[in-house]
């Protein structure tokens, strides 16, 4: 027994075939031609050639070592020999008989051996030779294997699968049609294959280096680029593939290119260590935008944006959510599984990064020469097929990357498969001679062509170089479904369930590069108010928040900034000092925002459905806002309380016309005094009749104010129309004395020394009477110098009236109601004048004013003269 | 009653009574500015073309009383629109608080 019958494995058993003997040189015939073996001749072959032998790898190698040593016979028993040769050849015999079929455990060569024994070559000199043999044996019974394998594979694809091939619209569908068929090598001339995704991949880097320019004859796929004769397929094989690469070629609009460039791009995804540097990767080549399944396309900007509003949000208020989560592209169809973990992770390792802790093991998975990692899905992007076989557009890629949809929230993430294994077209490419070897078994030529295998590098079968590049591939079966496509285009976020991965709040600041695009994004998307709400402190935003709440009537024109128009610094720095808004507050706030809304909804419907001077009024309902704000606070206070005071008795709400045409005129501030004071006239003339005295209140109203002006206003029209109703209905606002008015001061104005000391309406009375008349006086002796004012920019008409009549310290002795009395008449007056053409509201740098018309000049009822229609 | 009277009633009407006066004031303010608002498209909404710029008029010379005192005259049912339209505005607030 041979030292071989000690190994378990030898494969099939293979029934010897019966012997013939071997050519044997007997003994007499070997004493006759050659005195061997001799003494010395053994010596020789004990001392030199036998332990070179057992150095031999190979059975060839053994018997040159043989030659070599000059050794022509070997000595069997009863002094025949056999030639070398003659035994090399019932070696190879031997071989043959096994029809690459490992030999069985009775049946290794010295078995069958028929020449007789070996004799003093020795044991060792037979068991290294039967151990070569056997290794020999094992070696073809392997390849035989390979070639029934391809065999097989062939008679497939010929049989089935190729009629299939002959019918593809397009590269695509091509190859999805074989991955569909589970053949992920394409065979060709000598037992070899080539992956068909490397074939794939040769193709798409052959379409990219074109650029769009249409090969010529020569100049095809597969005269530039060797795969070997491709014998599985034939020639047929090359044609469909060169006609289907040329339609390619000729559709290769801006869609088509965009479609292959991302195909290409997507290869290099896996490598991607950051997420700028995916988006970077992804966007090479100019790629501007993602192809989906539906043939829409998502464009890269726009997941950007996506990204940057979900970390942004993330940011804020961290759902745990991944980013494809809450990502709709129409299902996403199109971008595949591979894709979206890799940027789900990716986001998701910069945050980690960032928190340094390692939740997700992400960060154990980024070795792309770590082996281990290669296992479940860590298959690289460009390795992914599609499994249906359904008709799709030429180039569709995207079912192709949809496909493999396993779970995101299951799988590893293990994405970088090693580059050794894979090949990465553009991006393994080594030299190999004079050519460059851009994938395992493909090589592109330079220019110059050359159709011979040889100097195509074409690699001869016993090289074996193609099956070890393909990795393995995940079950078809264990790859989900495409989901639907409902409306591919839509972008959207969506809310999701919260998932096991954890949300950090600093995923901004780790960002890297793309930080500053979100910077770039926001600036860019938000322009100036971005920055200019960046210089805004708090304080101020919230404030000016309250005010839009409460005023929320947009302002169509300017506004003058005086003191008592608008928006009013004291009522700025009061809400600005304010202590945060309560909830009831806010709550009013946002019913009267509610109202608001609701009155502008009236008026733009009433303005749609309106036409001619009906429409004219609508179009001053703005106008009668804006003056209406431009009134002092207490003013617009007063007015209300005057308005809806109407039905806060319980008494039936009614407003009549007159009534009504008081509280417009006060509203528009439309000479609200003279109006009060004719309402005062008529309420005095009432309530004389009825014998009241309230003669002491039209003396102090007019007298410059003793009392707040919001309680005067509420009071005077409450009187004035009460003294219109009927008397069975408005009773109740007869009977006020000086005692009540001020008690219902909502907005207390200061008030004179003189009158605030009166301790009877008789004193009250005669007071304001005398104020009144000083007043009066000093107006008419305004100060005579700075006449002529010209206005600069910025300035309002208000505060530059102000300015002037300040000069005369009795004007700055009165009250401030008072004072705006006098102001609002120097305006009236100026209006009247018509000094401005475009109205006192819209004065300009450059313009001039002559006070020394107005000084002392100004008619007691010029407040007449202003109406709520005039601008 | 007084006009502290009737401004507590409006305030208890409002439900902003217990409101700090910045806001009580605020809501009364812009209150009145939407009752004056849609007084003005209740005018625009009855009155005929030829009324319509009749009343433009007489309210551009000033002659406000005489330009609603018209109107009454001329449809009847204004009074009672405008007094509607105070409640309805102080009802969308009140609603709207609860």
């Amino acid at each position: 027994m041979s030292f071989f019958s000690s190994f378990g494995n030898f494969g099939k058993p293979k029934t010897p075939t019966p012997k013939t003997p071997a050519p044997v040189i007997s003994a007499e015939e070997n004493l006759e031609t050659d005195p061997f073996p001799t003494n010395y001749a053994r010596m020789m072959f004990l001392l030199e050639i036998e332990p070179k032998l057992r150095k031999a790898k190979t059975f060839i190698e053994f018997f040159e070592i043989l030659e070599e040593g000059r050794l022509k016979k070997i000595p069997l028993e009863k002094g025949a020999s056999i030639t070398v040769s003659a035994l090399m050849d019932e070696i190879k015999k031997y071989l043959e008989e096994l029809h690459g079929q490992m030999p069985a455990q009775g049946d290794m060569f010295f078995n069958t051996f028929t020449a007789g024994e070996i004799s003093y070559a020795g044991k060792s000199f037979k068991d290294t030779l039967e151990q070569l043999i056997f290794k020999e044996a094992e070696k073809r019974a392997e390849k035989n294997e390979k070639v029934e394998e391809m065999s097989a594979e062939n008679r497939v694809i010929e049989l089935e699968i190729k009629p299939r091939l002959l019918q593809a619209k397009s590269r695509l569908e091509f190859f999805r049609i074989l991955e569909s068929e589970n053949i992920r090598n394409i065979p060709f001339s000598g037992g070899n294959s080539i992956p068909a995704e490397t074939l794939n991949n040769a193709i798409i880097k052959y379409i990219l280096d074109l650029k769009g320019k249409t090969p010529s004859v020569g100049e095809m796929f597969f005269d530039v680029v060797s795969v070997g004769e491709v014998q599985g397929i034939g020639q047929e094989f090359k044609d469909v593939l060169n006609r289907l690469i040329l339609k390619e070629i000729a559709e290769a609009g801006e869609d088509r290119l965009c479609r292959v460039t991302f195909e290409s791009n997507r290869q290099n995804l896996p490598q991607a260590k950051t997420l700028a540097e995916f988006l970077r990767l992804l966007s090479e080549g100019g790629l501007q935008k993602i192809p989906l399944t539906s043939g829409d396309f998502l464009e890269i900007e726009k997941l950007k944006e996506s990204i940057l509003e979900y970390i942004l949000k993330q940011e804020t208020s961290p759902d745990g959510s991944l980013f494809f989560d809450t990502f709709i592209v129409g299902e996403v169809s199109g971008i595949g599984q591979k894709f979206k973990d890799i940027l789900n992770q990716l986001i998701l390792k910069n945050n980690e990064e960032d928190d340094d802790e390692d939740t997700s093991g992400f960060a154990d998975t980024q070795d792309p020469n770590d082996e281990n990692n290669n296992v479940g899905s860590a298959l690289p992007v460009d390795q992914e097929f599609p499994a249906d076989n359904q008709s799709q557009p030429a180039l569709d890629i995207s079912d192709t990357l949809e496909n493999d949809t396993v779970s995101t929230a299951s799988r590893p993430y293990n994405f970088i498969a090693p580059k050794e294994k894979v090949g990465y077209v553009g991006v393994m490419a080594t030299t190999a001679g004079d050519q460059s070897e851009i994938a395992p078994g493909i090589f592109v030529k330079p220019p110059v062509l050359d159709l011979s295998n040889e100097s195509l590098g074409f690699h001869k079968p016993d090289e074996g170089i193609v099956i070890e590049a393909v990795p393995a591939q995940p079950p078809l079966e264990e790859m989900e479904r495409p989901r639907v496509s409902s409306n591919p285009s839509s972008l959207k976020l969506r809310p999701t369930e919260p998932s096991h991965h954890p949300k950090g709040s600093r995923i901004l600041r780790a960002f890297g590069k793309l930080r500053k695009e979100v910077v770039d994004f926001v600036e860019e998307k938000e322009g100036k108010i971005a920055k200019q709400v960046s210089g805004w402190g708090s304080n101020f935003r919230n404030g000016l928040n309250r005010l839009i709440a409460k005023d929320p009537v947009p302002k169509k024109e300017p506004s003058p900034e005086g003191e008592t128009f608008d928006v009013h610094p004291e009522e700025i720095a009061s809400i600005l000092t304010a202590s945060p808004t309560s909830p009831e507050s806010h709550k009013a706030l946002e019913a009267l925002s509610s109202v608001n809304k609701n009155t502008d909804n009236l008026l733009q419907n009433a303005l749609e459905t309106t036409t001619g001077a009906a429409k004219t009024i609508l179009e001053k309902v703005e106008l009668l806002g804006e003056k209406f704000n431009r009134l002092p606070k207490s003013v617009r206070y007063g007015t209300g309380i005057a308005i809806a005071g109407l039905g806060a008795s319980g008494a039936p709400l009614v407003v009549p016309t007159l009534a009504l045409a008081t509280v417009f005129r006060v509203a528009s501030g439309a000479g609200l005094y003279a109006t009060l004071h004719k309402a005062l006239e008529n309420t005095y003339a009432k309530e004389e009749a009825a014998g009241r005295k309230v003669k002491v209140l039209r003396k102090q109203v007019m007298g410059a104010g003793a009392i707040t002006v919001s309680a005067f206003a509420g009071y005077a029209i409450g009187q004035y129309i009460s003294g219109l109703f009927p008397t069975d209905v408005a009773p109740h606002t007869a009977g006020l004395d000086v005692g009540q008015i001020e008690s219902a001061a909502s907005a207390p104005v200061p008030v004179p020394e003189v009158v605030a000391s009166a301790a009877t309406t008789t004193q009250i009375e005669e007071v304001t009477q005398v104020a009144s008349e000083q007043m009066a006086q000093e107006a008419v002796a305004a100060p005579a110098h700075e006449m002529i004012h010209i206005v600069v920019e910025s300035e309002n008409l208000w505060t530059i009236v102000k300015d002037h009549l300040m000069q005369s310290d009795t004007f700055a002795a009165l009250s401030e109601q008072a004072r705006n009395i006098e102001i609002s008449k120097y305006l009236a007056a100026i209006q009247e004048a018509k000094i401005f053409p475009h109205g006192i509201d819209n004065i300009h740098a450059g313009d001039t004013i002559d006070f020394s018309q107005f000084d002392g000049k100004i008619p007691e009822d010029i407040l007449k003269q202003v109406n709520l229609f005039t601008k | 009653m007084n006009n502290a009277h009737i401004t507590r009633e409006i305030e208890e009407r409002l439900a902003i009574a217990n409101l700090p006066e910045d806001i009580k004031e605020a809501v009364v303010i812009g209150l009145t500015e939407n009752i004056l608002k849609r007084t003005l498209i209740v005018i625009a909404k009855i009155l005929t073309g030829d009324e319509a710029l009749v009343f433009t008029k007489q309210m551009e010379s000033g002659n406000i009383e005489e330009a609603l005192t018209n109107i009454t005259r001329k449809h009847p049912e204004f009074n009672a629109l405008v007094s509607q339209t105070v409640e309805e505005v102080l009802t969308e607030f009140t609603d709207k608080l609860r």
